[in-house]
């Protein structure tokens, strides 16, 4: 029988083998210049937590980059709802400060012409109770550490993406349910 | 002068749809952006 994480050619892999694979593409959007992403169904009851990986940069100008969560592709937009904090760090001239908000998206990272990485990991988005949010984000000034939640108790199914300056964004965003 | 476009996912299909914003979803997407602050290290 196949042992993971080794496997030989031909071998076929049992239940209990697939049902630990840790986690598993629920969405996906590439980018080519549009201004805002709605991403619907990539929540469902399947899984508790999910990996949200950002790929993003503009094709000129910077700004911040915003994520509301959404039902049935209406995002939740209640002031005050996504509560978050966080300290970045600048590079290669380093300059460090504490942020936070309680505004009306998460806004956790921002992106110019050269590529940001940013990951979050939303827990229970699918349940109706409160969402939190871990994550980091790095380009090429400055890497940051963010952690916060979305107080509504709504059950999510989507995500919207926009920024804070209508910039065409390119790149993708990728969705994975993490199992249990 | 063109509008701004959005795309929209159906991640249990996979398909996704580009369009032009409407005149309406333009001005809820700049409400949307007067309502969210600039991160203040942007």
């Amino acid at each position: 029988m196949a042992t993971p994480p080794t496997f030989s050619v031909g071998a076929t892999l049992t239940a209990a083998q697939m049902n630990q694979i840790g986690m598993w593409k629920t969405g996906s959007v590439t980018l080519t210049g549009q201004t805002t992403a709605q991403l619907n169904n990539c929540f469902t009851s399947d899984f508790d937590k999910y990996k949200v990986i950002y790929n993003i940069r503009s094709g000129s100008g910077s700004a911040s980059l915003y994520t509301r969560l959404s039902v049935g592709g209406v995002p939740n937009s209640t002031a005050g709802s996504y509560i978050y904090g966080g300290r970045y760090v600048g590079f290669p001239t380093v300059g460090a400060a504490d942020f936070n908000g309680a505004d009306p998206q998460f806004g956790f990272s921002f992106f110019s012409t050269s590529p940001t990485a940013a990951e979050i990991v939303l827990t229970n988005p699918y349940s109706a109770i409160p969402t939190p949010m871990s994550g980091t984000f790095m380009n090429v000034n400055a890497g940051c550490f963010v952690g916060g939640y979305h107080n509504q108790s709504t059950a999510y199914d989507g995500l919207y993406i926009y920024n804070s300056s209508s910039l065409a964004m390119y790149g993708s965003v990728t969705i994975l349910g993490i199992r249990n | 002068m063109e509008k701004p476009t959005k795309i929209v996912v159906d991640c249990l299909t996979g398909i996704a749809e580009t369009t032009e914003m409407t005149d309406e979803e333009l001005a809820e997407h700049e409400a949307n952006i007067a309502d969210s602050p600039s991160l203040s290290f942007e």
